[in-house]
């Protein structure tokens, strides 16, 4: 992106005298493959579809979501059409026979007359004229797919998805294919989702905006794209339909997945008591679940203007259904951080004062975690003045891996008194070091992750489905990013250990 | 620039200093720029002196000559506070400004712009630069600087505003600059829904080059955390 007063200038230019258009164009056998889908659809809703019958619902929907959005031609590599027509017929149940026939149907005559009906618009109306700057925006999973069609056919033009669009020069034409909407987060309401987009239209990327849209597109209103109420719009010339036959509900695009709460057994055989969670609805079927007061907390990608930027939740509350959460493997996350402060700790004492301070944790959790074993634990706690309930936390976080100790000297000590562990100067300094250490090393994983999501942005496009991706990060595992479907109101039991790892249905990772 | 602690005197046009009794000044009291500054500002904030170049510069301007002294004061005393994200980012963009577009600046607000004391963001030197640039959080645990009232707020983006604290700088005159390809403008768009438009009858402007421009009113809370309803106080934006 240009940053200077050069191109700002343009680019309020832009805003006050761009011209916009629409077109809407036809495409019949896109309106049958629709409907077809549609009945597939409304079958599998009733029954629960085999995994044949799932497969080939995940390469239709995929198909679907691609060339309501994306000039290419049906029988493009990338749509992975053909290995329909494949399918063996005798792996589909008779309750879905007539449906997944009409599908292969519809897909049969899709693919006799596969150009894009865009595609012929584009290069009588746009790329004719070919001293014309453009920016093309399509969505993120077509950007590849599209780009290289078009420098196929000799069209320059600057393929790009939303982000890209929000960064991209000043072009003559901004194109944008398909539905406004289809660009923004899955997780708005279609009116939600048109303000969002709306600076396509009112702070747009071209001098001319044209907005081409065909069967699978949402009903297009010019007055969605104002800044706020009362501010100005331009008239929007419209040519062609702006409501198409087949009406796509953006929620059925969402794969929800089957499975309830996971069966979380508890690997120490009952030793620990479980503390209560709250449970977090993930894509693909997955659940996590999280504490305010035990294991990890959440983290997750947040975009500021330009960049992605990972957080931290400090509040279960500010889970929210539509962010991505971050989560890494257990263990390699477990010892990537214990790496990263012995090494802090490395940098400024020594050895021996890593040992020491280990050690002394070591010590501590394990005294603690015996005092639990007693029958009397919490009234020897309770005998130190400390209240049931965190006497009862207190236990139950010796068994939390991320835990370290109390926060303040003076609880500290009570606990020590208990478990007749000697609490000095130096152990309260050891007890510091550790936790300093931990949270640099918490600070420098959060940069490594940062750096790991900016250095390939591919998993935004598997985010945007919604589904989960997975980054490598070196020396550190592998990171999932999931989107989060829903936060359940209501706590459940799971052992501690648990906490912030990814769980399917049948309970495991 | 220095703080400095007045006490009244009954001679008219006359101020003394305290702490230095017998030492007055006879001069009219208008020509002396003074601002009260906040409960609680801290005590020994040092002073600040200005570079001899921008000096020279304020020396040649029309109508600073002998009163250049008087004419910087005013201009600190009631600065043009910049709160936003990337004070890096931010104070580069003054530089930008300067060497870019002369033309768009008057040969004093050039001088002004020219200072770079590198205090300019410390909150503590509020009142002894022309402009400060501040991030969004600058006012979170320190309520005298809430208290203090610059000639002009301009924050660079909504949801710096929204992270602001309330009563930052309340009573002063805000402008937000709200970018229509971020995803705070929805609630931008929602809150200038919901909150009271100015009257009919005030001139909203209507800049060319696709800016969109909306002026409201806005219910500041006075800064206190005791404070009940009774006490919270309309402010104009």
């Amino acid at each position: 992106v240009t940053r200077d007063l050069t191109e700002a200038s343009r680019r309020y230019a832009a805003a006050a005298a761009a011209e916009a258009r629409y077109d809407a164009l036809e495409w019949p056998h896109f309106e049958r493959f629709l409907a077809a889908l549609r009945a597939l659809e409304r079958k599998a809703d009733q029954l629960a579809p085999t995994q044949p019958v799932h497969n080939l619902l995940t390469r239709l929907r995929f198909v679907r979501r691609i060339l309501r959005s994306a000039p290419l031609p049906a029988n493009h590599d990338f749509l992975g059409l053909d290995s329909v027509l494949g399918l063996d017929s005798r792996e589909i149940p008779e309750s879905f026979g007539a449906e997944v026939d009409t599908c292969i149907a519809a897909v049969e005559a899709l693919l006799e007359t596969p150009e894009h009906p865009a595609l012929g618009f584009l290069a009588e109306r746009i790329f004719g004229s070919p001293d014309r700057s453009v920016n093309a925006l399509v969505i993120r999973q077509a950007v590849d797919p599209v780009a290289r069609l078009f420098a196929e056919r000799g069209w320059s033009a600057n393929v790009v998805d939303l982000t890209g669009a929000k960064r991209a020069d000043l072009t003559d034409v901004a194109l944008i294919l398909g539905s406004p909407e289809f660009h923004a987060h899955w997780n708005l309401g279609f009116s939600e989702a048109a303000r969002s987009v709306a600076w396509l239209l009112n702070s747009p990327m071209g001098m001319t905006t044209q907005v081409v849209s065909w069967p699978g597109n949402f009903p297009f209103d010019p007055d969605n794209y104002v800044a706020w109420t009362g501010a100005s719009r331009r008239e929007i010339p419209v040519r062609g339909a702006t409501r198409f036959t087949v009406d796509i509900d953006r929620a059925s695009e969402l794969d929800k997945g089957n499975g309830g709460l996971p069966d979380l057994p508890d690997e120490t055989g009952g030793e620990i008591e479980p503390v209560p969670a709250t449970a977090v609805r993930l894509v693909d079927s997955q659940w996590i679940f999280f504490s305010d007061d035990y294991g990890p907390s959440p983290y997750y990608v947040d975009f500021d203007d330009f960049e992605a930027v990972v957080r931290e939740a400090k509040y279960l509350r500010e889970v929210v259904p539509g962010m991505v959460l971050l989560v890494r493997d257990g263990e390699a996350s477990r010892s990537f951080l214990d790496e990263e402060a012995r090494q802090w700790i490395l940098e400024r004492h020594n050895q021996k004062r890593y040992e020491r301070c280990t050690n002394l944790r070591a010590e501590f959790r394990q005294l603690m975690r015996d005092l639990g074993m007693r029958p009397d634990g919490v009234t020897r706690l309770r005998n130190a003045g400390i209240s049931e309930a965190d006497a009862q936390r207190r236990l139950r976080l010796a068994n939390d891996p991320t835990h370290i100790a109390p926060q303040k000297r003076e609880d500290f000590e009570t606990l020590c008194g208990v478990i007749g562990l000697s609490c000095s100067d130096d152990t309260w300094s050891d007890i510091t070091l550790l936790r300093t250490a931990a949270r640099q090393a918490g600070h420098t994983a959060r940069k490594a992750l940062e750096e790991a999501v900016r250095a390939d942005d591919k998993w935004q496009a598997l985010v945007d489905i919604p589904s989960t991706a997975r980054i490598t990060i070196p020396h550190a595992g592998t990171v999932a990013l999931v989107p989060v479907l829903e936060v359940l109101g209501e706590k459940r039991n799971v052992p501690i250990s648990r906490l912030g790892q990814l769980e399917t249905a049948g309970g495991t990772r | 620039m220095r703080d400095t602690e007045f006490t009244s005197t009954t001679r008219v046009n006359v101020v003394a200093f305290a702490g230095f009794p017998g030492h007055k000044l006879d001069l009219t009291i208008n020509r002396i720029p003074v601002r009260e500054i906040p409960d609680d500002t801290p005590p020994d904030r040092g002073g600040a002196s200005l570079d001899s170049d921008i000096e020279d510069r304020l020396r040649n301007l029309p109508g600073y000559a002998n009163l250049w002294h008087a004419q910087y004061a005013r201009q600190c005393l009631s600065p043009v506070v910049i709160v936003g994200d990337g004070r890096e980012y931010l104070q580069n963009q003054r530089e930008e400004l300067i060497e870019d577009v002369p033309l768009w600046l008057g040969d004093e607000q050039r001088a002004l712009l020219s200072e770079d004391s590198h205090q300019t963001s410390n909150p503590e030197r509020t009142y002894f630069h022309p402009f400060m640039v501040f991030s969004p959080q600058v006012g979170n645990t320190l309520p005298w600087l809430r208290a203090m009232k610059p000639r002009l707020v301009i924050v660079t983006s909504w949801s710096a505003h929204r992270r602001m604290h309330p009563s930052l700088f309340a009573g002063a005159p805000h402008i937000i600059l709200a970018n229509r390809r971020v995803k705070s403008a929805v609630a931008a768009a929602d809150f200038l829904d919901q909150v009271k438009a100015r009257g009919a009858d005030a001139p909203v402007p209507t800049p060319p080059h696709g800016i969109f421009v909306r002026t409201f009113e806005h219910q500041v809370l006075v800064d206190s955390a005791e404070l009940s309803d009774d006490d919270e106080w309309s402010d104009e934006l």
